[in-house]
């Protein structure tokens, strides 16, 4: 059974508490933190609360940049984790 | 022989991170087409939940801020102004200091109110946590609040435009947010300033330009009202042009109030 350990969730609290009250490098330097250790997706509901609270547009056309930001920095810090950084 | 065990040098699911990408696109998809689809419900439902937490922390940190929890310095300066002011009863003093704060913020507001038509709105959000130079204030639609409306501090300061309205919450964009471009206009001279975020802009403009620090700047698309102040001015001896550096001479972070403005 899987169980997040205490690092991810403190992480993971951080950075949403971030998203809400930081300023927004301190939420994505939390979230580069635990994607280069984790395979952190629950970064991704980050970035969507970040872009439905923030983005200025409302048009279907208005790109959703810190979801997508989310997304690839998961998926590209995959192979460097996966090769330097396992423990 | 014993078998030895060696622990995996695999991460969990890294063969799997691809197949679970697209199953969080989908998930993304979904939520933006339904919140897209249903007249952006989802975006104000989050919008309201986040201005409660917001309000939840900004009331935290006044009664953090007004001196229960303050640092040892703060505390040690709030209590030689206590000792001056009453002697007594600190704990109570430090709520009272708090609430004079905000009775100086709305009779700021009252004055503003009656040299022009609006109205004074709660910020809902860090105005330092949007990477695209919005906030939110606490009035939507409920309360009058339309797309395009202009939003000033309490001193009548431009700080931006609201660009989306749900019912009880506001989108702001700010004027000088990064990546805007604004013109703007000084001692009777436009010129085009690029904002750099946190109410900051810069421009170029023609060396022989009359335009000295201190220098209130207007942006005339938008309103009558001060848009910023001319920070800093760097000429080059080699250059035909002088760079102007542009800033709102109020506390972005410290904002509680603004003040709403009709189209």
């Amino acid at each position: 059974m899987w169980f997040p350990n205490n690092t991810r969730i403190l992480l993971f609290s951080l950075a949403a508490f971030g998203a809400v009250f930081f300023p927004w490098w301190v939420t994505l330097l939390l979230a580069i933190t635990l994607v280069a250790r984790y395979q952190a997706w629950e970064i991704v509901p980050i970035g969507m609360y970040i872009d439905l609270v923030s983005l200025p547009s409302e048009s279907m056309l208005s790109v959703p940049y810190a979801t997508l930001l989310a997304l690839l920095l998961v998926v590209l810090f995959e192979p460097f984790r996966r090769h330097l950084l396992i423990t | 022989m014993k078998p030895r065990f060696y622990r995996s040098v695999r991460p969990e699911g890294s063969g799997n991170v691809f197949r679970s990408m697209l199953v969080y696109a989908l998930f993304v998809l979904i939520i933006f087409a339904t919140d897209y689809f249903s007249g952006s419900i989802i975006r104000s439902y989050v919008r309201s939940g986040s201005a409660s937490v917001q309000s939840l922390g900004a009331s935290a940190y006044s009664v953090f801020d007004s001196g229960y929890f303050a640092s040892h310095s703060s505390l040690v300066r709030e209590n030689q102004e206590l000792r001056e002011e009453l002697r007594s009863r600190i704990d109570r003093d430090a709520l009272v200091s708090s609430l004079d704060d905000e009775l100086a913020l709305l009779k700021s507001a009252l004055q503003t109110s009656e040299n022009s038509e609006g109205r004074t709105v709660p910020v809902r959000s860090s105005l330092r946590s949007s990477p695209f130079g919005t906030f939110l204030i606490g009035a939507g639609s409920a309360e009058g609040v339309q797309i395009g409306d202009r939003v000033h501090t309490l001193q009548g300061l431009l700080l931006g435009t609201v660009v989306s309205v749900s019912n009880d919450t506001a989108s702001v964009k700010m004027l000088f947010s990064a990546e805007s471009e604004q013109e703007v206009v000084t001692n009777d001279i436009a010129f085009r300033a690029f904002g750099r975020g946190a109410g900051r802009a810069r421009a170029e403009v023609n060396r022989d330009a009359r335009i000295s620090e201190g220098d209130v700047v207007y942006a005339p698309e938008i309103s009558e009202a001060p848009a910023g102040v001319v920070g800093k001015v760097e000429t080059d001896v080699s250059s035909a042009l002088k760079v102007v550096h542009i800033h709102l001479p109020v506390e972005l972070t410290t904002l509680r109030y603004v003040y709403v403005v009709s189209e």
